[in-house]
């Protein structure tokens, strides 16, 4: 091949190269989201740092790397209206979450969940459709919930009896402040969650990160897809009124371990 | 205890300084030995100059060298040189420049105490390939005889670019890439904001890493000082040690001017509005402005560069806003024909926001509301000097040394943190020939950080080392390269790890034109300060310390073959295979508390391929560049994070008279993986930008548009990185 050929291609190739590219103009501001109405109980913490409603497409969600997290909310208002600008997708969790002065993001800092209907236990799920806003994802945030910060944990190992569910997706741990009923359950915000563990090992570790406090029961929660948390979910439970006392977590850096639970399925 | 007892102390507790004391000893052996066998001897000279065939004009800058032995010299802004102690006999001496053809003058004979005069007439080429370097052996060096691969960015292709900050420049360099301010050599990093550099960064072939963060400061040099830049691609620790992991990158600053020169650049620009409205946050003009100054002269046998810089920007997005100074000086003496004393200084002050994320993807030019006057303020100031001596034509001593003092504050809604860092450097180096087919480089490096932060705390580390490297010319024109390099390090809190790093290498000159390459090293990198000790809670994310972090490791092997078709056509192709042991990241738990830990097993293997034309009496010339990378987790079976699997860089340059022209572009696949915001849009990087200059007597006017599309991206998350900007600037010589 003469050079002069091979010089003609190589720049042909290049103009083909670099015109064939799509012209566009990348990045773009997102059209989808949520929007509704925050409204605020009690009175706001003075070492409030941030308020802000997140997203998270998981529950619970493994992080904050998971969150689809908003602009603050405005300090000291009753009520606010936000809008949430996400990516489209099924968003299986929305709550409003609260920062302090000085200190990390908390997950379990929750101070309000969206709740789509009557049930108080289970997240609303919101599907985001593209160049959508969905509206009415109101949500109610309590301050009592605002925890400051602690370092205290509960933590232990699940031991897995008998053959896993075919459909387990989703396996966490709650630790709860009000005792169990069969009559009236919990309500999500009387709760603290462990990230989500892996399904299908015969034991696995697991740590709730909880302000101090006196726990009533711990629950092991098994969710097959998509499906909301109930009694039938609960797989393994400890504390009152059932085995064992009521946990305590006497300060804000006390560690409770060996608070281990054994899960027996098909009983 | 003061600093200094501090100091004293850790070196007297070293046993390793009895090892140093028996090197340095051995080296002083070597030199008596040299001087001895050389006092015999009978010398003359080697007188001439260099100019341009097609012109006529001397080329200053150019190199000569005697072949088979350690002597040489450049040529001045005349185009003269004179290469003074050379030993009777008959030589051959070469002379190399960039743009140029390199040309060899054989049987050149050299008589007691006669000078001999050589004129050399070299023809120019449009494809700027330069001949030797200086980085890939730690000397002077045909850049074919490298076995690994070493890219190379000429004062030229810096000066047509016109930016003011090295690493907007290597963005178009083949296999190099960013994300923010974080360079990756084919792959080699991931991005860990700021904490430790897989690539080693020299100025002059003096290391240059901040003794707590470990990674680049791009500011300390502005791009006006640079005469070329070269990039050793691939693991070189057998040489240069720690951070060598993915490769070096070494800054060659411009040489002093013989006669007196004062150069003055005055750049100013504007930043166009984004390209969707409601991104718009404030209805400033956004502005930015460079100016420097720099003069250069002959003071009583001292070769003299002083230059002072200001630049200021509003920035384009909310607190993106800086104000820095920049001053340097390099000095160089010449004691006498065979020593050279070069010192070099750098220093600059640097007053900015800090926009660490964006507010929203719908106000990604806004910073979050808290952090919008977040500022930081940082010093820096590096001191060098390499001192070159040839104790006889066939061995010579080099010593480097170096201090590099770092100190920065945040003054941040959330934390006022603050870090000082002293990084003490000595090196002593001797280059030996043996005959015509046998050349050894060894020497020894020490280095001390002392570190005092209210982030990483107090620490001091410490560093030794010894290193020989063997090239030998075998027949068939094949040459091997043996080496290896050991080193000891030290740090406060009782962590002792040592390294033992061996390199091979084989180049093959198969034809004149096809030149055929295959090497193995291996390379480390011990953590940083800021990496194994940072504690800190900023910007609603903890990071806590890890005191059982221990080194990464890796062995980098390649292939790769350079073929000239004709003198218009170069073509460069490589394969690389690069397996990772122990990759510090930041691992953010499920709470978001981050700890730098040894966490991945990887492996990227890939192939890079450049090609240069030129056509059109040379008026026109072509620059194409694709890399391609298979990053691979092995420890997840997922794709390595932060590594794109695409790049293309296509370059196009006129230039005709007094006009000159031309238009980049930048391709870079979408991250298929990230760390911290995983869910977040990302896209692939795809930047045009176009210049054109025109010189007119003294003067030099220069006008680019960057990122002509506004093409909106991101390298990494919610950080948008810089839309479409006007640049004009005016250069004059006087």
């Amino acid at each position: 091949m003469k050079i002069q050929t091979v010089r003609a291609v190589t720049v042909v190739g290049a103009l083909l190269i670099l015109f064939s590219c799509e012209i566009d103009q990348g990045l773009a501001p997102l059209r989808n989201g949520i929007r509704g109405t925050i409204s605020f109980k009690g009175k706001w913490p003075e070492n409030t740092d941030q308020v802000l409603v997140v997203a998270s497409t998981d529950f619970p969600p493994q992080g904050i790397s998971q969150l689809e997290i908003g602009e603050p909310l405005p300090f000291g208002v009753d009520s606010c209206e936000y809008t949430l600008y996400l990516p489209p997708g099924l968003y299986r969790a929305i709550a409003v979450i609260w920062k302090e002065k000085g200190y990390q993001w908390n997950v379990n800092n929750i101070i309000g969940v969206y709740f789509a209907g009557s049930d108080s236990l289970t997240p609303g799920q919101v599907n985001v459709p593209e160049d959508v806003l969905v509206s009415g994802i109101n949500i109610v945030a309590n301050f009592k919930r605002a925890r400051s910060h602690f370092e205290s944990s509960i933590s232990g190992t699940l031991y897995f009896h008998g053959q896993w569910p075919k459909e387990a997706e989703s396996l966490f741990v709650v630790a709860s402040l009000v005792p169990f009923s069969f009559t009236k359950f919990p309500t999500l915000l009387d709760l603290y969650i462990s990230g989500s563990l892996p399904v299908g090992l015969d034991s696995v570790n697991y740590e709730i990160s909880v302000p101090p406090d006196t726990y009533r029961f711990l629950a092991v929660v098994v969710l097959e897809h998509n499906e909301p948390i109930g009694l039938s979910n609960i797989k393994g439970i400890r504390g009152e009124p059932f085995w064992g006392g009521p946990i305590v977590v006497p300060d804000n850096t006390a560690k409770v371990k060996n608070v281990d639970i054994d899960i027996y399925f098909g009983q | 205890m003061t600093k200094m007892e501090v100091i004293m102390t850790f070196f007297k507790r070293q046993i390793v300084m009895r090892l140093t004391i028996l090197l340095f000893a051995f080296l002083a052996l070597v030199v008596l030995c040299q001087w001895t066998l050389a006092s015999g001897k009978m010398y003359g000279s080697i007188t001439g100059t260099v100019v341009s065939a097609q012109t006529g004009k001397p080329i200053p800058g150019a190199n000569i060298i005697v072949v088979g032995t350690l002597l040489g010299a450049a040529s001045d802004l005349g185009g003269k040189f004179i290469i003074l102690r050379v030993p009777v006999g008959v030589y051959s001496v070469r002379a190399t420049a960039i743009g140029f053809e390199s040309q060899t003058k054989a049987d050149v004979v050299v008589r007691a105490g006669e000078t001999t005069e050589l004129h050399f007439s070299l023809k120019e080429t449009v494809i700027e390939t330069p001949t030797l370097i200086v980085t890939a052996s730690k000397r002077h060096q045909d850049i074919l005889d490298s076995p690994i691969s070493v890219g190379v960015v000429t004062s030229s292709q810096i000066r047509e670019k016109n930016e003011i900050y090295l690493d907007e420049i290597l963005q178009y360099a083949p296999g190099v890439n960013f994300m923010a301010s974080q360079v990756s050599i084919r792959g080699s990093s991931g991005y860990s904001h700021g904490a430790g550099t897989r690539v080693l960064f020299l100025i002059d072939g003096v290391p240059v890493l901040p003794g707590d963060s470990g990674d680049i400061k791009w500011d300390l040099v502005p791009a006006t000082q640079i005469e070329r830049v070269e990039i050793v691609k691939g693991a070189g620790s057998a040489l240069y040690g720690s951070n060598a992991l993915g490769g070096v990158i070494n800054i060659i600053t411009k040489e002093p001017s013989l006669r007196p020169i004062t150069n003055v650049r005055f750049s100013a620009g504007v930043f166009d509005r984004p390209a969707h409205p409601e991104w718009r946050w404030t209805n400033r003009i956004l502005h930015f402005s460079d100016m420097d100054v720099t003069h250069s002269r002959t003071v009583g046998g001292i070769d003299l560069v002083l230059s002072v810089g200001r630049r200021q920007s509003t920035g384009y997005r909310q607190n993106g806003n800086y104000c820095r100074w920049n001053a340097m000086g390099k000095a160089t003496y010449r004691p006498s024909g065979q020593s050279r004393l070069m010192v070099n200084v750098n220093w600059s002050h640097d007053k900015r926001g800090n926009s660490f994320m964006w507010q929203s993807q719908n106000h990604p030019l806004k910073a979050p509301k808290e952090a919008a006057d977040d500022q930081i303020k940082s010093y820096k100031f590096n001191f060098s000097s390499v001192y070159r001596h040839a104790v006889s034509e066939f061995f010579g001593l080099k010593v480097r040394s170096s201090y590099f003092r770092n100190r920065w504050e945040n003054f941040f809604h959330d934390n006022n943190d603050y870090s000082q860092a002293q990084r003490f450097g000595v090196e002593l180096q001797g280059d030996l020939v043996l005959g015509k087919c046998h050349s050894i480089t060894f020497g020894s490096e020490e280095v001390f950080n002392y570190v005092n932060s209210s982030m990483f705390d107090k620490h001091d580390a410490y560093g030794l080392s010894f290193y020989v490297q063997d090239e030998i010319k075998l027949p068939a024109n094949l040459l091997l390269t043996l080496g290896v390099r050991y080193d000891i390090s030290h740090v406060d809190v009782g962590i002792d790890e040592s390294q033992l790093s061996p390199k091979m290498g084989l180049v093959w000159h198969a034809t004149s034109t096809t030149t055929l390459r295959a090497s193995s090293g291996r390379g480390f990198r011990a953590p940083s300060v800021a990496e194994r000790f940072t504690n800190v809670v900023v910007s609603g994310l903890r990071v806590i310390p890890n005191l059982k972090l221990t080194a990464e490791t890796a062995w980098s092997h390649e292939v790769g073959i350079h073929q000239f078709l004709g003198k218009f056509l170069v073509f460069d192709l490589a394969i690389f295979y690069s397996d990772y042991w122990d990759l510090i990241e930041p691992q953010p738990d499920a709470s978001g508390t981050v700890q730098f830990i040894n966490v991945t097993r990887a492996r990227i293997r890939g192939m890079e391929s450049s090609t240069q034309v030129s056509f059109w009496k040379q008026h026109l010339a072509l620059s194409l560049a694709y890399t391609w990378l298979d990053p691979k987790d092995l420890s997840l079976g997922q794709v390595l994070a932060y590594r794109a699997r695409n790049q293309f860089t296509g370059s196009f340059t006129f230039s005709y008279g007094v006009f000159q022209g031309g238009m980049d572009y930048r391709y870079v696949s979408r991250l298929e993986r990230v760390k911290v915001y995983p869910r977040d849009e990302r896209v692939p990087q795809k930047v045009l930008d176009v210049r054109v200059g025109f010189k007119f007597g003294k003067f030099h006017l220069a006008a680019n548009i960057d990122n002509v599309f506004n093409y909106n991206y991101t390298q990494v998350e919610r950080t948008l990185m810089p839309i479409r900007h006007y640049t004009l600037t005016l250069t004059a010589d006087f």
